[in-house]
C-alpha cells in the first residue's frame, strides 16, 4: 500500500454544475446587448458602413427605450433558472454520503504553465452549496423588488441596471463555486466592476478602487501560499523550491476506516486478490496510463478515462502508473495526440511507481505541491505518512518568510486584508458607506447575498489555512471584533436610515469575522445566512416604505433621515409589518428563538469556549460579542420605533408598495424569520445530542478545522446564552423606552449627550 | 509625359539595383565558384600517394549547395559529391551530420554516408569524385515537416580542413508552395503595397481607391496567411526536437563572403506577434478608409509607408538574421518617422524630428550591438555549407560561448556591455518609462490606423528583441540584468498610468496607458520563470489586439468634430454608444481586471516573477490596480449615461448617420479577444515550445532544485 493515507476527498462528477451561474450571465449579455437597443443600433451602423456614399443617408433608428417590462422579465427568468438549477444540484448534494458531498465538474482548461494550472472548474461542497442557495434565492427575490415603480428599473435605464445585476449575481455563484484560487480572483474582479456598475454614479468610485486593492491583496497571498507550497524563501529572499509539483499515490481512508497497515490482508506485500479502486481528480484532461501500457486506460464502455474520474476498478496487486496530461484522446482509433500544453514541465509526463492495491481499498493519484485549488490544497495539508504525521502540513507550517513571520501566517494575513476589503471590515469600509447612499435595492444586493458576503466566504472557505495559524486566527478575530463593536455603535447613533442599515451590516459581517477567528466557522457561516436574509428584508422594506412616501424625490438626503420621519407604520403598514419582523429576526428580541438567536448563540458560546485563541482574548471576545448583542437591538429597535412609530412628520402617502413588492417583502421577513431557526435550532444547549442542521451539513467541509472546544456543562451553556438573551433584552427596552410611541419631541436633543461617538463623520 | 519619364527613371533604379546586388545573387545562382581556399599553405606536405589533394563538395549537379532532398518512398533523399581537385589519393575519414545527441540540430532519423557502401569514410582518388547519400526516414507522425542541415566532411586535405554542404527537406504541407514560402509571402505582400504606391506616387497616377483596394487585398491576404501559420504551427517543438526548435524556416546566402544570409522562422517566441502584425495590419488597413489626403500629405505617400510600416515590422519578428533583423528595424522605425514627416501639422513635424532622433538612436545601438557579437562570434557555416569566420545567424550565435571569451568593451565586460547596449535599444522602441514621450507623440500625431499599429505592433518589437536577442544570445547578461527589467518594467507601469490620468486629450491618455502597461511584460521577463516568460508573451499579444481595438475606435472619436477632450468623449459616448462602450471595455482589458483577455498574461507574469522579485512585483500589482481604477475613474466621468431622455432623443435623431467603419475594423480582433478572456488555453499552448527554450537557456535548473521532499516522495513499491 502507499505510505502516505489521508481523508482526500471524494467527488462525483456533476455535469450540470454550469447551469447555476450561467442563466444571469446570458440573462445580462442579452438585456445589455438586446435590451438597450445597442445590437439594432450595431446592425444599421454596419449596413450603413457598406452604403453608398452618395445614397441618401437613413437615420438611425432611436434607441429602444421603452423594453424595461420584457428586460426584466428576462432578468427574473434567468434568476429563477438559476434558483433552479442550485436547489436542484444543492439537493443532489445532500442525498450523497456526508464524505462523498463534493461536485466537481470541469468545463476547460484555461491556464496551464508548469504548476500554475487554472481551469474554469466549479465545485459545490456543503459549504458552497448552501452559500449559492442564500445568494440565489436572495438575488431573485430581490430581483422581483427591483422594478418598484419609480426606480431606476422601472425606467429607461432598465436595461442597464438588470444587465449589472445579472452580471452581478454571476460574479457572486462564480466566487461561490469556484474551485481554485484563479477563478476566485476572477468572480471577485467581476462583483467589484458589477457593484459599481449597479451604484451607476460616483458613489461606487470608492468601492470600485478599494476592490482593486482587495484583489492585489488576495492575489499577493495566493501567489505568496502558491510558491509557498513548493518552496521556500532563503534570508537573502532567494526563492528555493523544494518539492516539484508531483503526484503521490494516497491510500484513501475516511475517518473511521482503519489505516490499511492495520489490514491485515496487507500485510506482507500486494494483496493479489480482488479488486481495488483507482482515483484521479488532479491534471483534468490528463490521461492516465497503467502498467508501461502504450494504450491509455479505459472505462468499462471503453472510452477513454479521461482525469478527473473516481473508483476506478482496477485489479488487485501491484501497478504503476503514468499521467499524461499533454495527451488528448482522439475520438477515432484510440490514438493519444498532444492536447492542451503543459508549457515547459520539467515532468511533462507524470509517473507513479508501483502500488499495491488491496481488495476494496481506494487509492488516489494526489497532486502534492504548488497548486492553486483549494481541494487539493487542503488535500495535501491532511495527508498522513508511515509515522503517522502530516509531513507537507509541517513542512509548510516550519516556512518562514523574512526570517520572521510564518509563511502562512502571512498569506492568511494577505487574504484578510482582501477579504477585509470586501467585506468593509474595519478600516477599509469607507465605500460602503459611501455605496449605501445609492439606491437602497443595489444596497439590498450589496449588504445582503452580495460583496459583503463573497469576502467573508473567502475566509470560511479557507478555514483550513486560517485554522493552522494562531496568529492569522486572532488577527481574524481582533479584526471581527474591532468592526462589530465600532460598527454596532455607530449603527446605534446615526440618524440616517441608510447609515443605520450600512453600520449594522458591517458590525452583523464583523461578528462573523470573529466567530471565524475563534474557530467557530459553522457559528460564523449560519451568522453570515442568517444576517444576509434579514439585512435584505430589511433594505426591501425600507425601501418599499421610502419609496412610496417618495422620500428620495423630495427631500434627496434629509429623506432618509429619521428626524424626518416616523408614523410610516400607518402609510405602509405592510412595509413596517415586514421591517418589524427584519428587526426582530436580526435582533432575536423581543422573540426569540427565530432569525439570529441561534447563530447569536454559536458564536457566544463558541468565543467563550475557543481553545484556537488564547483564554483572555476569547473571553475578552465574548465580552465584545455581548456588547454588540446589546447595541445591535438597541439600535435596529431605535431604528424602527424611530421611522414608523409616533407621530407622523408628513402627510400620509398616496400608496402603498404594490402587490409583487409586498409578496416579495413578506416572503423575505418570512425567510428571516424562520431559516435562522431550520438551520439552527438544536437541542445542545439543553444537553441532548442532537446537532443543528447547519452545523450538521457542514461539518465534511470544516472536517479539517479540528475544532477542539471547552468542554462546558449544560446549565454554563446555558448561562453564557442566557446572558446573550439579556444584553439584547436590555438593548430592546432601553430603545422602546426611549423612542417608543410616547416619545418625547426633543429625543435627538436628549440623545447627543449619550453618544459621543459617531463613527463617520457628515452625520446630517 | 513627365508620368512616362518618371516611370522609366524608377526602372532604371530598379535595374541599378538588381545589378549592383548581382555579384551576392549570382551566388545563389548557377555559376558554381571555384574552392575556396582558406589560409592556403603550399608548403604542405604531399601524402603518401603524391600529389596533393584539395577536397570540394558539390550537389549532384555539380552545383552549390544547399542539396535539396526529395520524398522517396517515406522518407526523403539526396546526395552530394565530394570532389578530389588534386592529383594526390583524398581519404575522407569522417562523414558526419553537423549536431549530436546533446547539441540537436537535425529531427531524429537522418543518415549520411558514401553511396558505394563505403559508410563514414572513404577513399577518392585523384581528378575524381564519390557521392553521399543523404537520408531521412522521419517518424509516423513527424513533428517538424522541413529539416536544415549541414554535412561535414573530414579529409586529409589539410588546407581545407573541415568541408560541409548544407541539405534541405523543403516544407511540406497542405498547401505546397504557400506552405513552403508562406513567411517569404507574409513579408512580400505588404512589400507590394509599397512598391505599388511609391510607382504611383512616381508617376502621378491617380488611382487611390484601386491601392486602398489593393491595401484591403493584400493585408487581409496576411491575415489568411496568418491562419495557415497557426493550423500549421506546432506549439509543442522545441530546440531539441531539431531545426533549432524553428518552424516554416527558409534560408539562403545573400552574401556569402560576409555571411548575410536571407534566415526566417517561427518558434513559440514570436509566432504569436507574427499572426498579431497580420491580424493588426488588416485592421489598420480598414480604418485607413478615413484616412484622406489633404495638404501636404498625399495617400500614395500614406500607403506606400504603411506598406513599408508592415514590412518592417514583419521582417523583425521573423528575422533569424542579425542583419535581416536590424534592417527591418530601421525600415520600421524609418516608415513610421516618415510617416510624421509627412503629416501636415507643425505639431506633426516636431514629432517626427524626435522620432527621428529616436528611431536613428535605437537602430545605432542596434547595429553597434550586433556588429560586436557578429566580430566575436566563432567560424561557422552558412546554410549552403560555405565556411565563413563570422556569423549573423542567430541560432547559431545563440551557441557561442561568449563567457568564456573573457572579452571587454569600454573597460566593462563585454556581455554586460553589449546587453546593456541592445536594451536601451530595445528600451527605446518598446518604450521604456522615462523614454516614451517620442513614442507616444508619434502614436497620437500619426493618422489613427498607424498609431494603432505602432501601439499595438511596433510597441512589441522591444520586448520581442529583448526575449530573442537580448535572452538567446546572452542569457548570462539577462540574468545579472534581471532585477533591472523588472524594475524598469514596474517604473513602466507607475509612470505610464500617472501621465495616463494627468492627459486632457484622449488619444494621448489611452496611448500613455497602453505604453504603461508594456511594463507588465518586462516584469514577467525579469521573472525568467516559465510562468513569467509565457506571462510576457500572452500579454504582449492580448495587449497587442485590446489596444489596437482601443487606438482604432480612437480614430473614430476623433474624426468627430471636437478637441478630443474628455468631453468629447462624452459627446461621442451618447452618439455611437456601442463604440464607446467597447472602447471602455478594451481599455479596462488591457489594464488586466480579472475576466477581461488582459488578465490571463498579467496574472501569469506577475506570478511568475513573484518568487524572485517580491517587493517590486507587489509594487507593480499595486500600481497596476491603482492605475486601472484610476483610469477607470477617468473613463467614468464621460460613459455615465444619465441623459435625460430628452436630450437623448436629440442626440439620436441627429442627421449624420454614424458609419462606422472603424467597427468593421475590429470586429475580427473583439471576437479574438472575447475568446482570449473565456480561452487562453490555446495561445498557451501555441507558445510552449519557445517559452520552454528560453526558460532552460536563461534560468537552467539548478543542482539546488532537485526535489528534496519533505518525507517519503509518494509511493514505493507495495
Amino acid at each position: 500500500m502507499p505510505d502516505l493515507v489521508g481523508p482526500i476527498q471524494s467527488l462525483e462528477l456533476a455535469s450540470w454544475l454550469w447551469l447555476i451561474p450561467l442563466p444571469p450571465l446570458l440573462g445580462a449579455l442579452v438585456n445589455a446587448l438586446w435590451g438597450s437597443g445597442l445590437l439594432a443600433q450595431a446592425f444599421q451602423a454596419l449596413r450603413l458602413a457598406f452604403a453608398d456614399d452618395d445614397g441618401p443617408k437613413p437615420a438611425l433608428t432611436p434607441r429602444v427605450t421603452a423594453r424595461a417590462p420584457q428586460v426584466a422579465r428576462i432578468a427574473q427568468t434567468s434568476m429563477l433558472l438559476c434558483l433552479a438549477a442550485a436547489a436542484a444540484e444543492s439537493a443532489a448534494l445532500f442525498q450523497c454520503e456526508p464524505e462523498d458531498r463534493f461536485f466537481l465538474r470541469h468545463l476547460w482548461q484555461l491556464v496551464r504553465v508548469g504548476p500554475l494550472d487554472v481551469g474554469l472548474d466549479l465545485a459545490l461542497d456543503p459549504l458552497s452549496a448552501v452559500m449559492a442557495l442564500v445568494v440565489t434565492v436572495l438575488a431573485t427575490l430581490v430581483g422581483f423588488a427591483l422594478v418598484a415603480p419609480g426606480s431606476a428599473a422601472a425606467s429607461v435605464h432598465a436595461w442597464r441596471v438588470q444587465a449589472w445585476f445579472g452580471g452581478f449575481v454571476s460574479s457572486v455563484l462564480v466566487v461561490v463555486l469556484a474551485d481554485n484560487l484563479g477563478l476566485v480572483l476572477v468572480g471577485w474582479a467581476g462583483v467589484g466592476v458589477a457593484g459599481y456598475g449597479l451604484a451607476g454614479d460616483a458613489r461606487g468610485e470608492r468601492g470600485f478602487v478599494v476592490q482593486r486593492l482587495a484583489e492585489v491583496a488576495l492575489a499577493l497571498g495566493v501567489a505568496l501560499l502558491f510558491w509557498g507550497l513548493g518552496g521556500e524563501w532563503t534570508s537573502a529572499g532567494e526563492y528555493q523550491s523544494d518539492l516539484d509539483p508531483r503526484l503521490s499515490a494516497v491510500s484513501v481512508v475516511h475517518p473511521g476506516q482503519p489505516r490499511p497497515d492495520a489490514d491485515p490482508t496487507l500485510r506482507g506485500g500486494a494483496a493479489t486478490h480482488g479488486r481495488g479502486f483507482l482515483t484521479v481528480t488532479a491534471l483534468p484532461g490528463a490521461l492516465v496510463y497503467m502498467d508501461e501500457s502504450r494504450s491509455p486506460m479505459l472505462d468499462d464502455k471503453g472510452a477513454p478515462l479521461v482525469t478527473p474520474f473516481r473508483r476506478h476498478p482496477v485489479e488487485g496487486g501491484a501497478h504503476s502508473f503514468r499521467v499524461a496530461p499533454d495527451d488528448r484522446f482522439r475520438a477515432v482509433g484510440h490514438d493519444p495526440k498532444p492536447g492542451f500544453a503543459f508549457i515547459g514541465g520539467v515532468l511533462p509526463n507524470y509517473s507513479i511507481p508501483r502500488t499495491a492495491f488491496g481488495a476494496d481499498r481506494e487509492v488516489a493519484l494526489a497532486l502534492l505541491g504548488p497548486t492553486l485549488k483549494l481541494r487539493e490544497i487542503e488535500d495535501q495539508l491532511v495527508v498522513t505518512d508511515a509515522r503517522s504525521t502530516h509531513p507537507f502540513k509541517d513542512h509548510l507550517l516550519a516556512k518562514r518568510v523574512g526570517g520572521r513571520i510564518g509563511l502562512v501566517t502571512l498569506a492568511c494575513l494577505l487574504v484578510l486584508v482582501g477579504a477585509a476589503a470586501k467585506s468593509a471590515a474595519f478600516p477599509l469600509h469607507g465605500w460602503l458607506v459611501a455605496m449605501a447612499e445609492g439606491p437602497i435595492p443595489l444596497s439590498a444586493l450589496v449588504q445582503g447575498a452580495g460583496t459583503v458576503m463573497v469576502g467573508a466566504y473567502l475566509l470560511a472557505r479557507l478555514s483550513f489555512l486560517f485554522s493552522l495559524s494562531e496568529a492569522a486566527s486572532a488577527a481574524l478575530a481582533i479584526l471581527g471584533a474591532c468592526s462589530a463593536l465600532a460598527f454596532a455603535l455607530a449603527s446605534a447613533s446615526h440618524y440616517d436610515l441608510r447609515r443605520i442599515l450600512a453600520y449594522g451590516t458591517m458590525s452583523q459581517v464583523g461578528l462573523a469575522f470573529l466567530a471565524f477567528g475563534a474557530g467557530a466557522y459553522p457559528a460564523g457561516v449560519l451568522q453570515l445566512v442568517t444576517h444576509a436574509t434579514a439585512k435584505t428584508a430589511l433594505l426591501v422594506a425600507a425601501g418599499a416604505a421610502l419609496g412610496a412616501t417618495r422620500a428620495t424625490e423630495k427631500k434627496g438626503a434629509k429623506g432618509f433621515d429619521l428626524r424626518e420621519m416616523g408614523g410610516l407604520a400607518a402609510a405602509v403598514p405592510r412595509a413596517a409589518w415586514a421591517y418589524r419582523v427584519a428587526c426582530a429576526a436580526l435582533t432575536a428580541v423581543p422573540i426569540p428563538l427565530i432569525g439570529g438567536f441561534f447563530a447569536q448563540a454559536a458564536i457566544l458560546e463558541g468565543t467563550f469556549t475557543a481553545t484556537v485563541l488564547d483564554g483572555a482574548l476569547a473571553k475578552g471576545l465574548y465580552a465584545v460579542v455581548l456588547v454588540t448583542s446589546a447595541l445591535t437591538s438597541f439600535g435596529m429597535w431605535r431604528s424602527y420605533y424611530l421611522a414608523f412609530t409616533g407621530p407622523s412628520r408628513r402627510g400620509r402617502a398616496s400608496d402603498e408598495a404594490p402587490a409583487a413588492s409586498a409578496r416579495v417583502m413578506t416572503a423575505l421577513a418570512g425567510l428571516a424569520a424562520l431559516a435562522g431557526l431550520c438551520l439552527g435550532i438544536s437541542g445542545r444547549e439543553l444537553g441532548s445530542d442532537s446537532e443543528p442542521l447547519l452545523e450538521n451539513g457542514l461539518a465534511s467541509a470544516f472536517s479539517t478545522v479540528g475544532l477542539r472546544v471547552l468542554d462546558v456543562s449544560v446549565a454554563m451553556r446555558l448561562g453564557l446564552v442566557g446572558l446573550g438573551l439579556a444584553f439584547a433584552y436590555a438593548g430592546w427596552a432601553i430603545a422602546r423606552h426611549r423612542y417608543g410611541e410616547g416619545r418625547p419631541d426633543d429625543w435627538a436633543a436628549r440623545e447627543s449627550s449619550l453618544f459621543v461617538l459617531r463613527l463617520g463623520a457628515g452625520v446630517r | 509625359m513627365s508620368r512616362v519619364v518618371r516611370l522609366l527613371a524608377l526602372l532604371l533604379a530598379c535595374a541599378a539595383l538588381v545589378l549592383a546586388a548581382r555579384p551576392s545573387l549570382a551566388q545563389l545562382g548557377s555559376t558554381p565558384p571555384g574552392p575556396r581556399r582558406f589560409p592556403h599553405t603550399p608548403s604542405t606536405p604531399p601524402p603518401a600517394s603524391g600529389g596533393p589533394v584539395h577536397i570540394r563538395v558539390t550537389d549532384a549537379d555539380g552545383q552549390r549547395g544547399p542539396v535539396t532532398l526529395v520524398p522517396r518512398s517515406g522518407g526523403y533523399i539526396g546526395e552530394l559529391v565530394v570532389w578530389n581537385d588534386g592529383p594526390g589519393l583524398m581519404t575522407v575519414s569522417r562523414v558526419a551530420l553537423r549536431g549530436d545527441d546533446d547539441d540537436p540540430r537535425l529531427p531524429s532519423h537522418f543518415t549520411a554516408r558514401f553511396s558505394d557502401g563505403g559508410g563514414g569514410s572513404g577513399v577518392i582518388p585523384g581528378r575524381s569524385s564519390k557521392r553521399i547519400t543523404i537520408t531521412w526516414i522521419p517518424d509516423r507522425e513527424p513533428k517538424l515537416h522541413q529539416a536544415l542541415g549541414h554535412v561535414v566532411l573530414t579529409s586529409n586535405d589539410e588546407a581545407s580542413g573541415e568541408v560541409a554542404m548544407g541539405f534541405v527537406v523543403p516544407q511540406t504541407g497542405a498547401m505546397g508552395f504557400l506552405t513552403s514560402h508562406l513567411l517569404t509571402l507574409l513579408l512580400l505582400l505588404p512589400f507590394l503595397v509599397a512598391v505599388v504606391a511609391f510607382a504611383m506616387r512616381v508617376t502621378d497616377y491617380a488611382g487611390e481607391e484601386k491601392l486602398r483596394g489593393l491595401t484591403l487585398l493584400s493585408t487581409g491576404g496576411m491575415c489568411l496567411l496568418a491562419i495557415v501559420l497557426y493550423q500549421g504551427f506546432d506549439g509543442s517543438v522545441t530546440r531539441g526536437d531539431g531545426n533549432e526548435g524553428f518552424q516554416f524556416v527558409e534560408r539562403s546566402v545573400l552574401a556569402s563572403s560576409v555571411g548575410v544570409e536571407y534566415y526566417v522562422g517561427v518558434d513559440g517566441a514570436n509566432v504569436a506577434f507574427v499572426l498579431l502584425t497580420a491580424l493588426v495590419g488588416f485592421a489598420g488597413a480598414i480604418a485607413a478608409h478615413r484616412v484622406t489626403a489633404d495638404a501636404g500629405r498625399r495617400l500614395t505617400t500614406f500607403y506606400g509607408l504603411y506598406g513599408l510600416l508592415l514590412t518592417g515590422t514583419m521582417g523583425v519578428f521573423v528575422s533569424l538574421d542579425l542583419v535581416l533583423f536590424t534592417g527591418s528595424w530601421a525600415v520600421m522605425l524609418g516608415a513610421l518617422t516618415l510617416l510624421l514627416f509627412a503629416g501636415a501639422a507643425v505639431t506633426s513635424r516636431s514629432a517626427a524630428r524626435k522620432a527621428a532622433l529616436a528611431s536613428a538612436l535605437s537602430t545605432a545601438l542596434l547595429a553597434f550591438a550586433v556588429g560586436a557579437l557578429y566580430l566575436h562570434s566563432d567560424p561557422n557555416y552558412l546554410g549552403d555549407g560555405t565556411r565563413v569566420a563570422h556569423t549573423f545567424a542567430l541560432p547559431e550565435l545563440m551557441r557561442v560561448a561568449w563567457n568564456a571569451k573573457h572579452l571587454t568593451l569600454f573597460g566593462v565586460s563585454w556581455v554586460k556591455a553589449v546587453w546593456t547596449l541592445l536594451f536601451l535599444a530595445f528600451a527605446i522602441a518598446i518604450p521604456l518609462a522615462p523614454l516614451q514621450r517620442w513614442f507616444v507623440d508619434a502614436v497620437v500625431l500619426a493618422p489613427s490606423p498607424v498609431g494603432a499599429v505602432a501601439l499595438a505592433v511596433v510597441s512589441k518589437v522591444g520586448v520581442y528583441g529583448l526575449l530573442r536577442v537580448s535572452f538567446g544570445l546572452l542569457p548570462d547578461g539577462s540574468r545579472w540584468a534581471a532585477t533591472t527589467l523588472v524594475a524598469a518594467g514596474v517604473l513602466t507601469i507607475v509612470v505610464g498610468g500617472l501621465l495616463a490620468v494627468l492627459q486632457a486629450d484622449v488619444a494621448r491618455m489611452v496611448a500613455y496607458a497602453a505604453v504603461g502597461q508594456m511594463g507588465v511584460c518586462l516584469v514577467g521577463l525579469g521573472g525568467m520563470t516559465r510562468e513569467g516568460i509565457a506571462g510576457c508573451l500572452v500579454q504582449a499579444f492580448s495587449h497587442g489586439v485590446v489596444v489596437a481595438i482601443a487606438f482604432v475606435l480612437v480614430g473614430a472619436l476623433r474624426s468627430e468634430p471636437g478637441t478630443g477632450d474628455h468631453a468629447s468623449l462624452r459627446r461621442f459616448f451618447r452618439k455611437r454608444p456601442f463604440h464607446a462602450t467597447v472602447l471602455g471595455v478594451a481599455l479596462l482589458a488591457s489594464t488586466g481586471l480579472p475576466g477581461l483577455p488582459g488578465f490571463w498574461g498579467v496574472a501569469a507574469a506577475l506570478v511568475g516573477a513573484f518568487p524572485v522579485q517580491r517587493a517590486l512585483v507587489t509594487t507593480a500589482a499595486l500600481a497596476g490596480a491603482v492605475s486601472a481604477a484610476m483610469l477607470f475613474r477617468t473613463l467614468h466621468g464621460a460613459f455615465r449615461d444619465d441623459a435625460s431622455p430628452g436630450e437623448r432623443t436629440e442626440d439620436d435623431t441627429a442627421g449624420e448617420p454614424r458609419v462606422s467603419r472603424e467597427l468593421v475594423a475590429v470586429l475580427p480582433l473583439l471576437a479574438l479577444s472575447v475568446a482570449l478572456g473565456c480561452f487562453p488555453a490555446p495561445l498557451f499552448t501555441l507558445l510552449q515550445g519557445g517559452v520552454s527554450d528560453l526558460n532552460q537557456l536563461v534560468n537552467p535548473p539548478g543542482p539546488d532544485e532537485i526535489a528534496r521532499a519533505p518525507a517519503p516522495s509518494g509511493a514505493h513499491p507495495g
